[in-house]
């Protein structure tokens, strides 16, 4: 403990170990300043528990009536005295009028929060979804929906305004585009032709190989399988073209699947996959400023707040009282 | 007449009547609401008040009429019309009670003025409140004094302005007035020194002689459990004690059924029950795009208003295909219309009765499943609202008379309430928000649940400790914690108190209003006779998050800590005592749940073939025998009467009628022709099988059907075209015989033939992988192609016709045979022909089983079975997997008790 009480500053730190004394000492604060006239009233106390508030009220309200304040230990039954949510929620809804908002200010509970901003998530996922799924399934991300969640999430939990998402995707680009290898001179087409035409040949050529050991049996699977999808007219993932890169037949079939390997091998150059990658992370964050966006205006017309609102309107109306 | 009046008195009370006997007449104890309805009802004057809900629409109007965006409300209101006309007839009824005249002078604040201004408006109108009520019956009062004796729960100086007058005119008319006061110091020990403290006397030390107790709890179990045994052990005569139920009802309710005995029905009063629910429900259902589940909830809520005999038709389809409209529903339609046709029959009806009542019958069911929608951001008529009202209150009103339950009262009046209050905001339309925030309202005071209702019982219960306001034996008081937590602060500043005071308005602080309730607590301490429980939650349990204040006042007692008891002391051992009170409690041995049965016996020749198998029932019956017996000989269904088709199987639902429709219509030459012929395919189907995919939120889910359906037309059309084949039908229902006593039907998805006639069936899969479909061709059984193959074969001779699955989302054919298909969609392991003639031996070896009394429930896998040893079995042909993770049935096998 730093200093005996009675001697208040504009603003006191007591800080101390567990058990040491800290509520005790609130305690003491809150019967001194209503002993020298404080209406008990005014006293705002906020605590993290809802225990420790309970604790509080209990504590200084039992020591007032046991001074035979009675009178002044009622009044402490109307100060606001609670949990930093509590204390903050009275504030918003008693001002709520002045502040040209709605007077309901029942924080929306956890679960039902999750589902309003999802609600709110899911139209801002809807609205990119034609353009994103394709991207999605080339990258071979079965939920890019949750990646947009995790980052609204984020965006919200560190005060980020939505606006600004878009710089951060930039940059969020740049670092990415800095680990790849200078872009091919060949066309997307090409590349993707080149590919196209050494599968075909490979499974033809494996089909009529007499190679029977496992390990090209596997690679044949792989190639049949990867030529499967291209014929069907759907994208080949680039998970799919990096696997491609790690074909490992029998002896004897190397040379017939290499061509596959390095057609695939160009991968990381294909221009393709730079803009599938810049798409999506502009994707990406452009729907969560978007969800942030539809969840703020969700809210307004139904008339509902989360504790992230509630304390930001708390403090809004504590620097302009 | 003599009257006890306190201001929490509206409800339960103790002692009941004035004198505290069993019966009264002329007397009667009574809260604010009840005084007045009192009063009014010997005055002859108009009778009780409009519905909460009706009044904040009608004030609502008001400050909308006077609303010029410059008044202090304006932003809120525009933010939260509701709300904020709650709010501020909140404030205009304290007013009112508090004296106020608005137009008794020109207002300097703006808050004051605006509500004078929308007090002194005659139009819209504003029904009367209680201090209104209270005010208006002053004079009448003064006439005409119905009441000899009044009996003061409260201190009079507490109470608001008006109801101070209202006594004083009583006074002035001739009623004796007097206080009840708690006659107190009679009680023994412990209990006496708490009352001293309470009545500002000297206490002595507690000796924790259980005349007082308080037990404190983290967990409310073991807190309602204290209170049952407490009851259970009968330390006093139970006609003697009073309950205070002030903590959750439900778990108290428990804990005294465990003991056997009758439940004090403490269960909070909900807008959730489920008659309520038939309002909000049919308003949920007015919306477009549809929800589909609120309608399946409406036609399986208790009491529906579509009969379950015949609502079952429908809410059947509504799980697999949701929504209205389509093929299926019709289908309902008409097995609804024929069921009660047959009922109607049998009743002895003649041709122009039965035809008539189907009349009546479908317009009152078409009002409920398909009325008039409204879309979601445009919001609904007024009119429209309307009618929906007094279609609920008229379905309630019927029902109430035929079942006699008293449950639907509140939902007729909600309906009408509700239709008043729209019709009272003047707003139209009215949209989704407030039209929700308007049931809310007329739902919110809810009904308690049937079930919970408090048994009779020797004791008495109250809601809450400021009910007992006279001397009550003994007090059990369940969940002692402060009622709610610090309520708003008063809204007026100094200057605008100081401007109502001029104006000669006395308005009460939240102070007396605190006081009001504590010294009506204090007095439940002061009134108990013998003996007092209090069983105490821990601070942090409680709803409010405080100790109760009266606890703060015991906390400076003298030996206190012996009257407490912590209720995990309490939790061990057979004996259980509180100071000198004592009981035991009987211990319960541990019984293990039988175990999981992989062979059931059954009398011989019980369970034989059925009439129909399909190709879903063969298979359940190849992996699992019990679950075949149990869903389609026993006929038993599974608990989800609300599941309704989500996800990959809803999905799955749309595209594939919607490429079953594209199949079965003229197909574009070219591929870049598909889209436009699938696209309105989409847009028609939906919203009659698939009604989820297009509700707020859903687009992605919908965006991942639309796109994989046109893709998946697209590849299919152009496979059709290089092979050479050309659909006959799609979606045909087929029939052959399977061994003389049973047939084999079902639906053959897609119907092909090639350029030499020679047919071939394709079935649509959607899927997120192909993996389990290639592996079960791969693994030669491919049950359902076997079974398509042999229903397309009909009596022809040879083998079956060839067979594939065509994967959705993988747009791609996955074969058994190369011909006719394209030669890299085949997949090598099966042969059509053995498959099927392995299906049709275990099936037979199965019934044979069955026939001699013995069923396998085949996913039970029990260490000491054995049959187990013997599994698997090399003479069986095809061994199919046990669909228990699909399987409703687990619980009964055992299955589900395993895992």
């Amino acid at each position: 403990m730093t200093r005996p009480s009675g001697e208040r500053r504009p603003v006191d730190i007591v800080i101390a170990s567990a058990g040491t004394g800290k509520t005790y000492r609130l305690v003491e604060e809150i019967r001194t300043a209503i002993a020298s006239g404080a209406d008990p009233g005014s006293i705002l106390a906020t605590t993290f528990t809802n225990k420790a508030a309970a604790e509080l009220v209990e504590r200084a309200r039992t020591r007032l009536i046991g001074q035979g304040l009675a009178d002044r230990a009622a009044g402490l039954l109307s100060a606001r005295i609670g949990t930093v949510n509590s204390v903050f929620g009275g504030l918003v809804g008693d001002f709520a009028l002045n502040a040209g908002r709605s007077p309901v200010t029942d924080v929306i509970p956890d679960e039902r929060r999750q589902r309003v901003f999802a609600v709110a998530a899911e139209a801002a996922i809807g609205r990119r979804a034609a353009e994103m799924i394709p991207i999605a399934q080339r990258l071979d991300i079965d939920d890019w929906a949750k990646g947009v969640r995790e980052l609204a999430d984020l965006v919200r939990g560190n005060d980020i305004e939505p606006s600004r998402l878009e710089a951060h995707a930039d940059r969020s680009w740049r670092g990415c585009r800095a680990l790849f290898p200078p872009l091919s001179r060949e066309t997307a087409d090409a590349l993707d032709a080149g590919l196209r035409a050494a599968l075909v040949h490979a499974r033809e050529a494996l089909k009529r190989s007499a190679d029977a050991t496992r390990s090209t049996a596997q690679v044949r699977e792989r190639i049949e399988a990867a030529a499967a999808v291209i014929e069907s007219g759907r994208d080949l993932p680039w998970s799919q073209w990096a696997a491609l890169t790690k074909l490992k037949p029998a002896k004897q079939s190397i040379g017939v699947v290499q061509p596959v390997v390095e057609a695939a091998g160009e991968h990381a150059a294909h221009p393709g996959l730079r803009a599938d990658l810049e798409a999506y992370i502009h994707g990406i964050y452009g729907a969560a400023a978007d969800a942030l966006t539809l969840y703020a205006e969700f809210k307004d017309v139904h008339g509902l707040v989360d504790f992230t609102d509630q304390e930001q309107r708390a403090l809004e109306l504590l620097d302009d009282p | 007449m003599k009257i006890v009046f306190g201001w929490r008195l509206d409800g339960p009370t103790y002692p009941e009547t004035p004198d505290g006997s069993e019966f009264s007449i002329d007397a009667a104890v009574v809260g604010p609401r009840g005084l007045l309805d009192l009063l009014e009802s010997r005055l002859g004057v108009n009778g009780p008040g409009a519905h909460p809900a009706r009044r904040i629409a009608q004030y609502m109007a008001r400050l909308r009429a006077i609303d010029d965006g410059s008044r202090f409300y304006s932003g809120s209101f525009a933010a939260d019309a509701w709300a904020t006309a709650r709010l501020l007839l909140s404030w205009r009824d304290d007013l009112a009670a508090a004296g106020w005249t608005a137009g008794s002078r020109s207002w300097t604040s703006g808050r004051l003025a605006a509500l004078a201004r929308a007090e002194t408006l005659h139009e819209p109108p504003l029904a009367p409140g209680l201090p209104d009520r209270a005010r208006s019956i002053l004079s009448r009062v003064s006439e005409a004094n119905p009441i000899e004796q009044l009996t003061l729960a409260d201190d009079r100086e507490r109470l608001p302005w008006v109801w101070r007058r209202l006594i004083d005119t009583l006074a002035d008319a001739g009623a004796r007035v007097v206080r009840a006061a708690p006659e107190g110091a009679r009680a023994p020990g412990d209990l006496a020194a708490v009352q001293a403290l309470i009545s500002g006397g000297d206490a002595g030390p507690l000796t924790g002689d259980a005349t007082f107790a308080v037990v404190r709890y983290d967990n409310a179990l073991a807190g309602a459990e204290v209170a049952a045994e407490w009851l259970a052990a009968s330390h006093e005569a139970n006609s003697e004690v009073v309950i205070i139920r002030q903590g959750n009802g439900t778990i108290l309710d428990a804990a005294c059924r465990r003991l056997g005995l009758p439940k004090p029905g403490g269960s909070e009063r909900s807008p959730y029950r489920g008659a309520l629910q038939a309002l909000p429900l049919a308003f949920e259902t007015a919306w477009r795009p549809l929800d589909a589940q609120r309608v399946l909830e409406l036609l399986v809520m208790p009491g529906a208003p579509i009969p379950y005999r015949v609502g079952r038709c429908f809410a059947d389809v509504l799980r697999g295909f949701p929504g209205i409209g389509g093929a299926e529903w019709r289908a309902a339609w008409d097995r609804a219309v024929d069921r009660l046709r047959g009922d109607l029959i049998e009743e002895g009806l003649d041709r122009a009765q039965v035809d008539g009542r189907i009349r009546k019958s479908v317009t009152e069911w078409r009002e409920w499943l398909e009325p008039e929608r409204f879309g979601r951001d445009s919001g609904i008529t007024a009119k429209a609202a309307d009618k929906i009202c007094r279609k609920v209150q008229s379905w309630a009103m019927k029902r109430a008379a035929a079942s006699g339950d008293e449950i639907y009262m509140p939902t007729a009046s909600a309906a009408s309430d509700l239709a008043a209050a729209i019709a009272d905001s003047g707003i139209d339309p009215v949209s989704k928000p407030l039209l929700d925030r308007m049931i809310d309202a007329v739902v919110a005071e809810g009904v308690e649940r049937p079930t919970e209702v408090a048994g009779a019982a020797p004791w008495t219960t109250v809601d809450e400790a400021a009910q007992i306001w006279g001397r009550a034996p003994a007090i059990l008081w369940w969940g002692f914690a402060a009622a709610e937590s610090n309520a708003a602060s008063d809204p007026w500043s100094r200057a605008e108190l100081g401007e109502l005071a001029a104006s000669g308005a006395a308005l009460r602080s939240r102070d007396d209003a605190t006081a009001l309730r504590l010294d009506a607590e204090r007095g439940a301490f002061l009134n108990a006779g013998r003996r007092m429980l209090l069983i105490m939650p821990a601070a942090s349990r409680t709803e409010s998050g405080a100790t109760h204040p009266v606890w703060h006042e015991l906390k400076n007692l003298d030996g206190l800590g012996r009257t407490v008891i912590e209720g995990r002391a309490l939790g061990r051992g057979p004996r259980r005592a509180l100071g000198a009170c004592a009981w035991e409690t009987r211990r319960t041995e541990h019984r293990p749940l039988p175990p999981p049965i992989r062979d059931w016996t059954v009398p011989e020749t019980l369970i034989g073939p059925r009439a129909t198998d399909s190709a879903t029932s063969l298979q359940t019956l190849l992996g699992c025998p019990m679950r075949w017996v149990l869903q389609y000989q026993a006929g038993l269904r599974g608990t989800g009467l609300l599941d309704m088709a989500e996800g990959n199987r809803l999905k799955g639902v749309v595209a594939h009628e919607v490429l079953a429709r594209f199949l079965a219509g003229a197909r574009p030459d070219d591929a870049a022709g598909v889209p436009g012929v699938v696209e309105p395919l989409l847009d028609a189907v939906a919203p009659e099988i698939g009604s989820p995919l297009l509700l707020p939120g859903r687009r992605l889910d919908w965006e991942d059907v639309r796109r994989n359906t046109i893709a998946s037309a697209v590849a299919l059309s152009a496979t059709l075209d290089r092979c050479g084949l050309e659909v006959m039908a799609t979606e045909r229902e087929l029939e052959c015989s399977l061994d003389g006593r049973t047939d084999l039907k079902g639906k053959v998805d897609v119907e092909l033939t090639d350029g030499e006639g020679r047919p071939s069936v394709v079935d649509l899969k959607w899927s997120d992988r192909d993996r389990y479909r290639r592996e079960e061709i791969a693994e030669g059984r491919p049950v359902q192609l076997a079974a398509y193959g042999r229903l397309l074969k009909g009596d022809g001779d040879g083998g079956l016709p060839p067979a594939a699955y065509f994967m959705i989302k993988q747009r791609r054919l996955l074969a058994v045979d190369s011909d006719p298909f394209p030669a890299e969609s085949r997949i090598e392991g099966a042969n059509l022909d053995d498959v099927w003639q392995a299906v049709v031996a275990v099936r037979k070896r199965t019934l044979a089983d069955m026939a001699a009394g013995r069923v396998v429930a085949a996913g039970v896998r029990t260490g000491d079975s054995e049959s187990q040893d013997a599994a698997p079995d090399a003479a069986v042909p095809i061994v199919i997997e046990p669909p228990c993770r699909f399987c409703e049935f687990g619980r009964l096998c055992g299955q589900k008790a395993l895992s």
